[in-house]
């Protein structure tokens, strides 16, 4: 976490959008390294993601528009974590894994509070198996959004 | 599973100059992966005598015996692993060219961001890697360098539409998380420990998950 003192406010609910890059996908499968904390620079002690609005593909638009304005326009694809599922499908252990946190709304950051490799590895492989059942292409968003 | 067939064809005479109409029995073996058959004129057994017939274990000799060095381009000491006597690449090398990939686009990052935020690549992550690397030709996987430790991580898909994840750490051991669901999301996970290079042949057990 950056910012050794500051106070920072835990997000229990809502939808987390995070962009996926094309390169994150092999053989139609998305890889943990979507999950990784970004080393730099500047060196990151969190996984961004972008809190969201709206149900179904409102949701998804919402989430395309505020990652296009913060990252100028991509081809990759964005995936929709309802934040409360994730924290029960991977905090499952006595102590939690990780946490959501506010970041300037509506970015918030996924943290790793365990050290322990093997537990880092199995809530990786969870949040990409949950993002992996809500996502959609940027295109298709942009089409949806187009036709409407 | 894999199942012994026979095609029968028929070349006409415009397809062949010197047959006419002659029919040809082609032998084969039908592989069934991942909901697709798939035809292999070789069958899944040479690489069951691969791993099994001591082949294996001259490849893990081979990798003790190396210096693995990534200073250098296009990572030429891991490109001299296939000179390995009394190995037979054919049935794997992809494996080897799809972690040479994942390694120099590591180190073209690492080239083009600030050397000091990325680490350097775990040379003995990367050794444990070859060791298992046989074991993997047989499935769809995607291998990547972790930028925080620089040690290997390889991802499989199952044949459930789940994820196995698995993390190389720098001491040998093998993190892996199969996360899928059935009624429920489920997780199996766990640490595999080897103590000698030849027994990493026994993480087909974990693989037999997929």
């Amino acid at each position: 976490m950056n910012g050794g003192n500051q106070i920072c406010t835990i997000i229990n609910s809502g939808n987390a959008s995070r962009y996926i890059r094309p390169a994150w996908f092999k053989n139609g499968t998305l890889s943990t390294v979507a999950f990784d904390l970004r080393v730099g620079p500047p060196p990151e002690g969190y996984v961004s993601h972008y809190m969201t609005t709206g149900i179904g593909i409102e949701c998804f638009s919402s989430a395309h528009k505020i990652i296009s304005k913060k990252m100028g326009a991509q081809t990759g694809s964005i995936a929709l974590l309802d934040v409360s599922e994730v924290l029960a499908e991977v905090n499952d252990e006595a102590e939690p894994l990780i946490k959501f946190i506010e970041q300037g709304l509506p970015h918030c950051g996924l943290i790793y509070v365990t050290a322990s490799q093997r537990q880092i590895q199995e809530a990786k492989a969870t949040l990409c198996f949950l993002a992996q059942k809500n996502l959609m292409s940027t295109k298709d968003i942009a089409m949806t959004a187009l036709n409407k | 599973m894999s199942n012994k067939v026979t095609f029968i064809y028929n070349y006409s005479p415009s397809d062949l100059d010197f047959v006419n109409n002659k029919q040809i029995a082609y032998e084969g073996y039908v592989t069934r992966k991942h909901q697709v058959w798939e035809f292999s004129s070789k069958p899944a057994e040479t690489h069951k005598n691969f791993l099994s017939g001591g082949e294996f274990d001259k490849w893990c000799n081979h990798v003790d015996s190396i210096e693995i060095d990534f200073q250098k381009e296009y990572c030429s000491s891991i490109v001299a692993l296939t000179s390995c006597e009394g190995v037979r690449f054919e049935y794997w090398e992809n494996v080897l060219w799809d972690f040479t990939d994942a390694v120099k686009e590591y180190t073209e990052q690492r080239n083009d961001l600030k050397e000091a935020y990325h680490s350097k690549i775990s040379e003995e992550s990367a050794r444990r890697f070859l060791f298992l690397a046989p074991l993997l030709v047989d499935h769809k996987f995607h291998i990547y360098i972790d930028s925080s430790n620089g040690c290997v991580n390889v991802d499989f898909c199952t044949r459930d539409n789940g994820l196995l994840s698995t993390f190389i750490s720098e001491n040998g051991h093998v993190h892996y998380s199969y996360v899928a669901q059935n009624k429920k999301i489920f997780k199996i996970t766990g640490t595999a420990k080897f103590k000698n290079s030849k027994d990493f042949i026994k993480f087909n057990k974990v693989l037999q998950m997929l």
